[in-house]
């Protein structure tokens, strides 16, 4: 395929866990149902949503942690989702990195932080000398703003704060030169005033790196900050993609302007008390219809038996009847009041 | 005396390395290990210098024949006239000698085993272990006794190579489970994103983490070799030749060496078989206790 | 500036206010491999009659030992070497094995981030609520049942769930049973420690505006603990910022937002990202926590301080008030309470 300037590109991907329930029916856990979106090059995605809604799933299908049931996933023109080739696999591997969640787990304990980032350097160029190998390590120490580098090399993960073991889970997914990070809630586990200088630090070497993110949060005001576009997942599904400022500014879709009014934001008025019912999708249900029915304001019968497809609005795409014959975002009204009133069901 | 002070300053000062302080945890500050080690190595020095160490030579049978312990021999004679004492040394040769080696061979086996079926999971894992219950379920002694029959000779090295062929299964089943709860863990995920094989995550990355499981277990497996070796002897399978404690404790039995009141005769061995055996448990045990204190809770072993 | 619809229901603390907890001068050591490591260090505050109040800062500044030494829950490594906890005037450090008995759910309770998963999974909801009702109160099984029905009421939860066991209800639900474990001996005063930072943002609004509306008709005081300062300024009617041990200010959320005193609160206040306003480039905290072991002489926040002058280097600031219900510690504050 010839080159493109889509980094990563879903296309109807899904993934299903199949539980163990009985002997006869088979029952599946639909973790990533039916995802279509791009990453473009260069650019900073956020994925956001609430805990099960299949973000980190989304991460290790990127990362081929798992592998996905259907679907294609397009790295760089080339289809990631299908058997690889070992070889293929490995030189994968050198293209697309994570940054995890967890500093403390992600690190582990019995080894040097200059070993574990040294190795993953090996793994990828194994003609570089042991100096050579050094040079760089101490190189992408500095880089990550451990400095200066040789007070750190010699440290264990456990010697060091949680800032500064997320800077090493940075550098070792630098280490193989890759082109895409994905970043699984990176500072959810940090202190603020840490998780910022980590973030700042993201966005730093997206410049000079030329990196593309597919960030992943639960928290929408650092999904502002880090990223320029957005899609907000919900059940496994993808319920509104498009650009951070537009979605926050009007949200279009019933759950994504639940999440925005749910959002502490002190500078924000709120108007008047929001009845959001709690209920939780099932994610083992066979049953085709919009996944946000049972919660929604303003669902129609007809979203008790179909799934909407995903309608254009602008530049942004939002999976919702309402939006059907809307020709632009303010065709429908809608906004935090449709919370106004407990759900009438 | 500024001097002194300077020196004890940075003493102070100086940063212990990881591995130090693993060292210093598990056995500079652990009582229990301590006296452990020096029952072992107490044992070990006899073993070495047994020919220094023994009077007589331990077959010569010049001496009088249930003769009580006395200055000339301490431990007293038994029943063919040989120095008591003198076999009692000797015999710490054959069963350090037979319990560490069958103890290393089974934790290889044990170790890989338990790594594999834990890391892979799935059908692999299972597989691995219904195999493993199958073999548990044989009665260890009486497959040992079928299989003594079958060999030629019975030498050391045969001993050693029957107490391990079936040794390892308690072992892999712990290194197993430890491995289970490892290998969820996200640094093994951070491995396999790297691009990093599967024999280099489970050597390089999960073993030096369970080391302490793996220690606790190779040094029941050891214990477990030398009382299976004591049995074997005891019950007359092992070589006739070499005296070692069980097969003292064999012997004096046959020799209805109860009704005599031989007591000096079957203490000694016994004693330390006991001995040897609690003092690897001592090491065993609390290595497993640190280390599930450092895991916050109890640890299935 | 706009705030927060509730700030016009944010209480203005006076000095008439009934006091329902004194804190003064509190000090807290733990014992660790490597020495004493002061936990808590001459913390004073007063919480009033109804206020909702914020106890904000990183981890490690010791906000959670303040909780529990207040219940009197310390683990036994913890000693509190100083101090007074007085609540209604008497001081619960001093309090016998039946006046503490009596001190915990009827005049203090406490709401943990664990609790929701540390309920008896045996044992259903309504027994455990019932059993807390029993322990304090001579009342029938029956009776105990019907207020433990009431108390579910209160926190949204349909009476039928009455028989539920912890693992057939959601974690928003568990949590909401804990609440009403804390409010069905109508206490005083409520400690929410980190109650809702395992549960995802639609549930936590719900709870938290629940937990206001509830502070309104019960008249309970509440001391909430949590590191989403945010959440605490949206919510809170005065707010203490902690670092490593010390209180470093205390004041109105208003007073907070507009004019932060330390230079601490005002570098925590830049690092939070928001949804609205004009997108700009947000700044940490350089540097880390010094040791509470070996901990500096002076200021404690030094290092980190753009601020910072000669005087804070060898001198501890005292905690001194600069208006009414603001206080400080800073030689050299961003705000002296002049200007308004």
């Amino acid at each position: 395929m010839s080159k493109t300037n889509i980094a990563v590109k879903f296309e109807n991907v899904k993934k299903y866990f199949p539980k163990n329930s009985g002997l006869f029916r088979k029952t599946y856990l639909k973790a990533v149902n039916d995802v279509s979106f791009d990453i473009k090059k260069g650019e900073i995605l956020a994925v956001v949503g609430e805990s099960g809604c299949g973000k980190s799933t989304l991460a290790k299908l990127l990362c081929k942690l798992h592998d996905a049931t259907e679907g294609h996933i397009y790295v760089d023109g080339k289809d990631i989702a299908r058997q690889m080739s070992k070889k293929e696999l490995f030189k994968y591997r050198s293209e697309v990195q994570m940054i995890f969640q967890d500093p403390f787990g992600s690190l582990n304990p019995a080894h040097k932080v200059s070993y574990i980032v040294g190795r993953a350097i090996e793994l990828h160029d194994s003609s570089l000398s042991k100096a050579q190998v050094k040079d760089q390590i101490i190189n992408l120490f500095e880089t990550v703003g451990l400095t200066p580098a040789a007070d750190f090399m010699e440290k264990h993960p456990n010697q060091l704060s949680g800032g500064q073991r997320q800077r090493i889970v940075i550098a070792r997914a630098l280490a193989v030169n890759p082109s895409i990070i994905v970043a699984d809630e990176p500072t959810s586990m940090l202190d603020v005033s840490i998780g910022i200088d980590i973030m700042n630090l993201m966005l730093e070497l997206q410049k000079t790196k030329n990196l593309t993110y597919m960030y992943i949060t639960h928290n929408l005001a650092s999904a502002r900050y880090m990223a320029n576009r957005m899609v907000v997942m919900y059940a496994g599904n993808c319920l509104e993609i498009g650009d951070t400022d537009e979605i926050i500014e009007k949200p279009l879709h019933p759950y994504s302007i639940l999440l925005l009014s749910s959002t502490p934001e002190p500078f924000r008025e709120e108007r008047f008390p929001i009845h959001a019912s709690e209920e939780l999708p099932d994610l083992t249900s066979d049953e085709t219809k919009c996944p946000f029915y049972a919660r929604c304001p303003k669902a129609m019968e007809r979203c008790s038996r179909e799934i909407p497809p995903a309608y254009d609005i602008g530049n942004r795409k939002v999976k919702c009847f309402l939006y059907e014959n809307a020709k632009s975002e303010s065709d429908v009204q809608l906004d935090v009041s449709i919370y106004s009133k407990p759900l009438s069901k | 005396m500024i001097i002194v002070m300077q020196l004890r300053k940075n003493s102070q000062s100086r940063v212990k390395s990881d591995n130090y302080l693993v060292f210093e945890k598990y056995i500079l500050k652990n009582t229990k290990a301590k006296i452990g080690l020096g029952i072992i190595s107490f044992f070990v020095i006899v073993a070495i210098f047994a020919p220094i160490i023994a009077p007589y030579d331990p077959h010569e049978i010049n001496f009088i024949p249930w003769e009580k312990p006395s200055l000339k021999n301490i431990l007293g004679v038994n029943s063919y006239g040989q120095d008591i004492f003198s076999q009692t040394v000797h015999g710490t040769r054959v069963t350090i000698s037979v319990g560490i080696l069958a103890g290393l061979f089974t934790s290889f086996i044990g170790v890989f085993v338990g790594l594999l079926a834990g890391y892979k999971g799935g059908r692999t894992g299972e597989v691995l272990m219904r195999i493993v219950d199958v073999f548990l379920v044989i009665p260890n002694l009486a497959i040992m006794i079928v299989l003594a029959a079958f060999l030629p000779s019975m030498g050391i090295f045969n001993l050693i190579i029957i107490i391990g062929a079936f040794s390892w299964l308690w072992m892999a089943r712990s290194i197993r489970s430890q491995t289970l709860s490892e290998a969820r863990k996200e640094y093994v995920e951070a491995a396999k994103v790297q691009g990093m094989g599967t024999i280099e995550i489970m050597f390089k990355e999960i073993l030096p983490n369970i080391f302490p499981v793996i220690t606790a277990n190779m040094v029941m497996v050891v214990t477990s070799a030398m009382l299976t070796e004591a049995s074997l002897s005891f019950l007359g399978i092992g070589d006739p030749s070499l005296i070692s404690w069980g097969q003292m404790l064999s012997i004096a039995f046959a020799n209805s060496a109860i009704i005599y009141n031989a007591w000096y005769w079957m203490l000694p061995p016994g004693l330390c078989i006991a001995t040897l055996g609690y003092s690897f448990m001592l090491i065993g045990n609390s290595f497993l206790d640190i280390y599930a204190n450092d895991r916050g809770g109890s640890v299935e072993i | 500036m706009r705030y927060n619809a509730f700030s016009m229901d944010k209480k203005e603390i006076t000095s008439e206010d009934e006091i329902i907890l004194s804190i003064k001068n509190l000090s807290v050591q733990y014992k660790a491999e490597r020495g004493q490591v002061q936990a808590v260090n001459d913390v004073s505050f007063d919480i009033h009659k109804g206020e909702f109040f914020g106890l904000a800062g990183e981890s490690g500044c010791g906000k959670s030992t303040i909780a529990f030494s207040i219940m009197r829950l310390l683990k036994s490594s913890a000693k509190i070497n100083s101090g007074e906890i007085n609540f209604k005037g008497k001081n619960v450090l001093l309090f016998g094995k039946e006046e503490l008995r009596l001190f915990r759910c009827e005049k203090a309770s406490m709401v943990l981030q664990s609790a929701m998963n540390n309920l008896n999974p045996v044992v259903t909801i309504g027994s455990q609520l019932a059993d807390a009702i029993l322990a304090h109160e001579k009342v029938t099984k029956r009776e105990a049942i019907q207020r433990a029905k009431e108390a579910l009421a209160l926190v949204n939860i349909d009476e039928s769930r009455i028989k539920a066991y912890p693992h057939e209800l959601s974690g928003g639900m568990r949590q909401r049973v804990i609440i009403a474990m804390a409010l069905i001996l109508k206490p005083d005063l409520v400690i929410f420690d980190e109650p809702t930072t395992a549960l995802d943002v639609v549930v936590q609004h719900n709870i938290i505006r629940r937990i206001i509306e509830l502070k309104k008709t019960l008249g309970f005081s509440i001391l909430f603990i949590t590191h989403d300062l945010p959440l605490m300024l949206e919510m809170c009617d005065r707010i203490a910022i902690m670092y490593a041990g010390k209180m470093v200010e205390v004041a109105p959320v208003k007073n907070l937002l507009k004019k932060p005193a330390h230079p601490y609160t005002y570098g925590l206040l830049q690092a939070f990202p928001s949804l609205v306003g004009p997108k700009k480039k947000l700044r940490g905290i350089k540097g880390s926590v010094p040791d509470l072991i070996t901990p500096p002489s002076g200021c404690l926040f030094y290092d980190r301080c753009f601020q910072r002058i000669s005087e804070c280097k060898s001198v501890s600031p005292k905690f001194e008030k600069i208006t009414e219900g603001h206080y400080c510690a800073c030689f050299n504050k961003l705000w002296e309470g002049t200007e308004q």
